[in-house]
């Protein structure tokens, strides 16, 4: 699927473009005759003239025709469907093309008044004139800006949010419900667009995986906030110190909404790290501006268009750009800062924040373990993990990277690997259920590790079909795994993120565990076996965000349980009462007695003289 | 001014339209000599007589220019009068129009009128992606410059059938809208379909009901208003007068002629509701003498239902805005009081590409030749036919009586 065909000016049409860039309609008149003219063109079909002069114009007009297209009209215009194709005729007479937004099918007439709407598609480069009716409010600008106004954008939007919620006040149970609602009803309405961006985004991603993995992720996750938000939120009573227990005090903790909460998600799931961590947000009370990947474009502008359709963005707004705009994005001072992503831009984004002192949840990654221990059943355990490296192409932060396998078993766990991967995916290339590599940078990347640990003579095994590692063009891979690297290969030293793995050999679990002490913290730690000992030793001796046992990547999907990282993984997290809490401000509250005993205890200037004496002998071991 | 009525159609041959998947291949080159051959034996003309040719560029396989000469080599003709047409599905009807011309002027004698299509085999060296790519914006054009390119598909705007589902809601919005009659239009060609044994539809009746069910496309108009392009192609030769006596069958006079071009995209015309086929159809009448109540039959361009109704009210057969009326309160089968598209339309026999509008003259040719079988006309020496191309870009009227 290619992208939605742009305009392309010529020497002729620019200065029509160039005013909508400016967010201005300029159209030519004929200076002989009056005659307005559109599209461009360089003499006036009305009389010939060539003299003729551009003009601004305020863009108001009538619709004089329109259509719902039900099928889309071209596969491209899939995420605008129904397209509200139309025909709107400027006050000053010319007929343009167009369609029409945040008009809903009933609210359109024939004859009705339109005002322009300018949609920056391509920020910078593009921007396209739509139209909406006279008394109608859109917001394609806050939902796309151009890079050089990326800053300005988000501090705008920013302050009108912090400006709506402090107008706001308490922020009800009813309403965070409601805004959750808003965002579950979009994902359901939109699913197909999504899921359709995300295939052509990785150039193949099938569209189980998406629904199971980013719409059914994020919507487990605002259902779930939905459930038990109003529970969360209630006020908890809490123990005054004595005596003024015993004299009538009370004291509570309340959990306050901060304000205003960023969430940049990232590319291995567009969606789940967007829209999970919002429905924390959300739940809490805040508001939030999102800020999709540029990675993974298309399901950025989707997210960008569907937002900026159904949710108020005081409410719930979406900024996207590259990496420029993400550093203008975390600059910002925003009440708490969310990342999904890597280690090295999550010490940025931390460096950024720190200069509105801001705090921040990072979900990060690293090289998350994989412990064999001898008692385990090497044929399931297998088929686990290469199921783990199936799903996704291995493109998720939890993905196992290093596998540790006893010595002896190395040969029977290579083949029962093999056989289920295979079994899992018997072709690679024109194979519909595997997830490419996002993108050519992504997969030289993996190759470049695969290429280097051969290079320093490292076993490479291919599971089911080879593809040339430069054909980039199909970014679909198949599992491959390099044996006993060294220290030395990159293979080793970065998180492997795609569809290759390491094993490691070991004779003692110890050795296994120490090695996975040389590295910094990893978000996710695995142990496969029914040896209890073994187990509370791995648990006992290593630190990581998480933990499955007997299989990969089960406790990030746990709802009723935080997700997060340790060290080098991130901080913070979300799901569960501890996401809620996550973007709450608990705020202790104290309301003391009418009865007031200091004077009366003597613990008030003038000091009386036993005092001192008094207290010492307080001071008791 | 205009045709003297002195050249008629006198043979025709037609392929039967199939599904692109299933029809078969060949060159340009090898219909137009196929549908050739058919024509002149449906005629008795021998080939010799030929010394005309009208055939489309824009289809043509083998080659985007030198067409007439390439097609007068292949056919081993030689030619007094060449000529390209490019009005889409108004080429047919500007087909024969241009060959009576040609005769009347004295140019020639005979005229190979062909609308070859089929599709032709796939190239060794051809990548199917590459075409399949060249292929998505079908009539749109995406050459650098092109207005369509520029200001029409980055919004979406692509293909036919929004444009004649925005005519048919600026119509609704004007005149007022009854599905039940454009359902109707549907609903009487596929009874006229069901007496043709070579319509793509023949034995598959329908009603109004499984019109108003079947799928939305475009708002107002439902997948069954909406024509089923196939593969296929149509000949016919217009000869003077004086052979046309000596041939097999009746000759069909072509005594009115008129076309009319405005915009291709309506959204640039004035007032898309006035169509092209009244100033065309005008033109026709007043060249042939007659007048639309005259006609025994009307065999109107049927890309769309919405098109059908405009052409009824624009060409004159009712008044502007009754069109509705005029559907709900006549028969339009070969049984009824307004015979129209008597061998099913486009939507009831099926558009082999521009050869769908050839279907058309070949099918008044056929009534006034008495030719016709179960869906024969009583009175069949009057004939109107429409040609549409574009959006309503182009249209196309021709008269034609039996000599």
């Amino acid at each position: 699927m290619t992208s939605k065909p742009l305009p392309h000016p010529t020497d002729v049409s620019k200065p029509f473009w160039e005013a909508l860039a400016a967010h201005r309609v300029d159209i030519q008149q004929c200076r002989a005759c009056s005659h307005w003219i559109f599209f461009p063109r360089l003499h006036c079909p009305a009389c010939f003239s060539k003299d003729l002069a551009w003009k601004t114009i305020p863009g108001t007009g009538t619709l004089v025709t329109y259509t719902v297209a039900r099928i889309p009209t071209l596969p491209e215009f899939s995420d605008e469907s129904p397209q509200k194709l139309a025909v709107v005729a400027f006050d000053e007479g010319p007929h343009i093309n167009t369609t029409l937004v945040g008009l809903e099918e009933h609210e359109i007439r024939v004859g009705m008044r339109l005002k322009p709407v300018f949609d920056d598609v391509a920020p910078g480069k593009t921007t396209l004139l739509r139209f909406t009716g006279l008394e109608k409010t859109v917001h394609p600008v806050a939902a796309r800006s151009a890079p050089k106004d990326a800053a300005t954008t988000t501090a705008a939007l920013l302050a009108r949010q912090k400006a709506a919620f402090i107008a706001e006040g308490p922020v009800s149970r009813d309403t965070r419900i409601a805004r959750i609602q808003r965002v579950i009803d979009l994902l359901v309405k939109h699913n197909r667009a999504l899921t359709d961006a995300m295939d052509a985004d990785f150039g193949g991603r099938s569209r189980a995986f998406s629904l199971m993995n980013d719409i059914g992720g994020s919507l487990a996750s605002l259902k779930h906030a939905r459930e038990k938000l109003g529970e969360w939120m209630q006020p908890e009573k809490r123990q005054p110190f004595p005596p003024y227990d015993q004299l009538g005090a009370e004291a509570w903790v309340q959990y306050q909404p901060k304000g205003s909460v960023g969430i940049l998600g990232t590319w291995n799931a567009p969606l789940f790290t967007l829209f999970a961590p919002l429905a924390y947000v959300l739940a809490a009370g805040n508001r939030a501006i999102l800020k999709p990947s540029e990675v993974t474009p298309r399901t950025a502008e989707v997210v960008a268009r569907i937002v900026g359709e159904s949710i108020d963005p005081l409410e719930v707004g979406v900024i996207t750009g590259g990496p420029d705009v993400a550093q203008a994005f975390t600059a910002q001072p925003f009440d708490h800062l969310v990342f999904t992503g890597s280690t090295s831009v999550a010490r940025s984004v931390m460096r950024n924040a720190a200069g509105n002192l801001v705090p921040v949840t990072l979900e990060l990654g690293g090289k998350s373990p994989t412990l064999i221990g001898r008692s385990a059943d090497l044929k399931l355990t297998a088929w686990r993990i290469a199921l783990a490296k199936a799903t996704n192409a291995g493109q998720l932060c939890v993905n196992p990277d290093v596998t540790y396998v006893p010595r002896e078993k190395l040969d029977e766990f290579m083949g029962a690997l093999k056989a289920s991967y295979e079994e899992m995916f018997p072709s690679i290339r024109e194979n519909r259920d595997v997830t490419a590599v996002v993108n050519p940078k992504h997969l030289a990347r993996v190759e470049g590790y695969l290429a280097d640990a051969a290079a320093k003579g490292v076993r490479i095994e291919t599971i089911s079909e080879a593809v040339r590692s430069d054909d980039t063009a199909n970014r679909r891979r198949g599992l491959r795994v390099a044996l006993n690297p060294g220290k030395d290969a990159e293979i080793m030293k970065q998180e492997i993120f795609g569809p290759a793995m390491v094993v490691k050999t070991y004779d003692r679990i110890e050795d296994a565990v120490a090695d996975v002490n040389t590295r910094p913290h990893p978000l996710a730690l695995y142990y496969f076996g029914e040896d209890a000992q073994e187990q509370d030793y791995v648990l006992g001796h290593t630190l990581s965000g998480g933990v499955t046992l007997n299989d990969t990547m089960m406790h990030p999907g746990m709802l009723d349980a935080p997700f997060g990282g340790v060290g080098e993984s991130g901080m913070g997290h979300y799901h569960g009462r501890e996401g809620f809490v996550e973007f709450s401000h608990v705020r202790t509250v104290f309301r003391a007695p009418a009865t007031e005993p200091r004077r009366e205890w003597g613990t008030v200037p003038p000091y009386p003289q036993w005092l001192e004496g008094f207290l010492e002998s307080k001071l008791t071991p | 001014m205009g045709l003297k009525g002195a050249a008629a159609i006198v043979g025709c041959a037609q392929y039967k339209p199939e599904k692109y998947a299933t029809a078969p291949q060949a060159f340009t080159l090898d219909q137009i000599a196929d549908l050739a051959r058919l024509a002149l034996e449906d005629a008795g003309l021998a080939a010799r007589s030929l010394d005309g040719l009208v055939v489309p560029g824009c289809y043509f396989n083998e080659a985007r220019q030198f067409v007439p000469a390439m097609v007068g080599e292949h056919l081993g003709l030689r030619l007094n009068f060449g000529e390209v047409i490019d009005l889409g599905g108004a080429s047919s009807v500007g087909m024969a129009f241009r060959a009576a011309a040609a005769i009347e002027l004295g140019l020639c004698e005979a005229v190979l009128c062909v609308m070859p299509m089929r599709v032709a085999p796939m190239g060794p060296n051809v990548d199917p992606a590459a075409m399949a790519a060249a292929m998505r914006y079908g009539g749109h054009s995406t050459v650098f410059g092109a207005p369509e390119a520029e200001f029409d598909l980055p919004y979406g705007h692509m293909a036919q059938n929004t444009g004649y589902a925005m005519i048919a809601q600026r119509y609704a919005a004007k005149y007022g809208y009854d599905p039940r009659a454009m359902a109707k239009i549907v609903v009487d060609q596929r009874t006229n379909a069901c007496a043709n044994p070579d319509a793509v539809f023949y034995g598959k009746p329908l009603t109004i009901e499984d019109v108003l069910a079947s799928r939305m496309v475009a708002d107002p108009l439902r997948v069954l208003e909406i024509v089923m392009p196939l593969a296929g192609g149509a000949a016919f030769i217009v000869a003077r007068q004086e052979l046309a006596r000596g041939c097999r069958h009746r000759p069909a006079l072509i005594r009115g002629f008129g076309e009319h071009i405005h915009s291709k995209s309506p959204t640039y015309a004035e007032d898309m509701l006035q169509t092209p086929i009244g100033p065309a159809s005008r033109k026709a009448f007043e060249m042939s003498g007659f007048r639309p109540a005259d006609m025994h039959m009307a065999q109107i361009y049927d890309c769309y239902t919405i098109t059908v109704l405009l052409t009824l009210e624009d060409a004159g057969f009712c008044e502007k805005g009754r069109g509705m009326q005029f559907v709900l309160g006549h028969d339009l089968t070969y049984k009824g009081d307004f015979p129209m598209n008597t061998h099913g339309g486009q939507l009831g026999f099926g558009q082999a590409g521009a050869a769908g509008g050839t279907s058309q003259i070949i099918e008044a040719v056929h009534q006034i030749q008495g030719r016709c079988g179960a869906r024969q006309l009583k009175k069949h020496d009057l004939a109107y036919v429409s040609g549409t191309g574009g959006v309503m870009s182009e249209q196309t009227a021709l008269i034609l009586q039996g000599a």
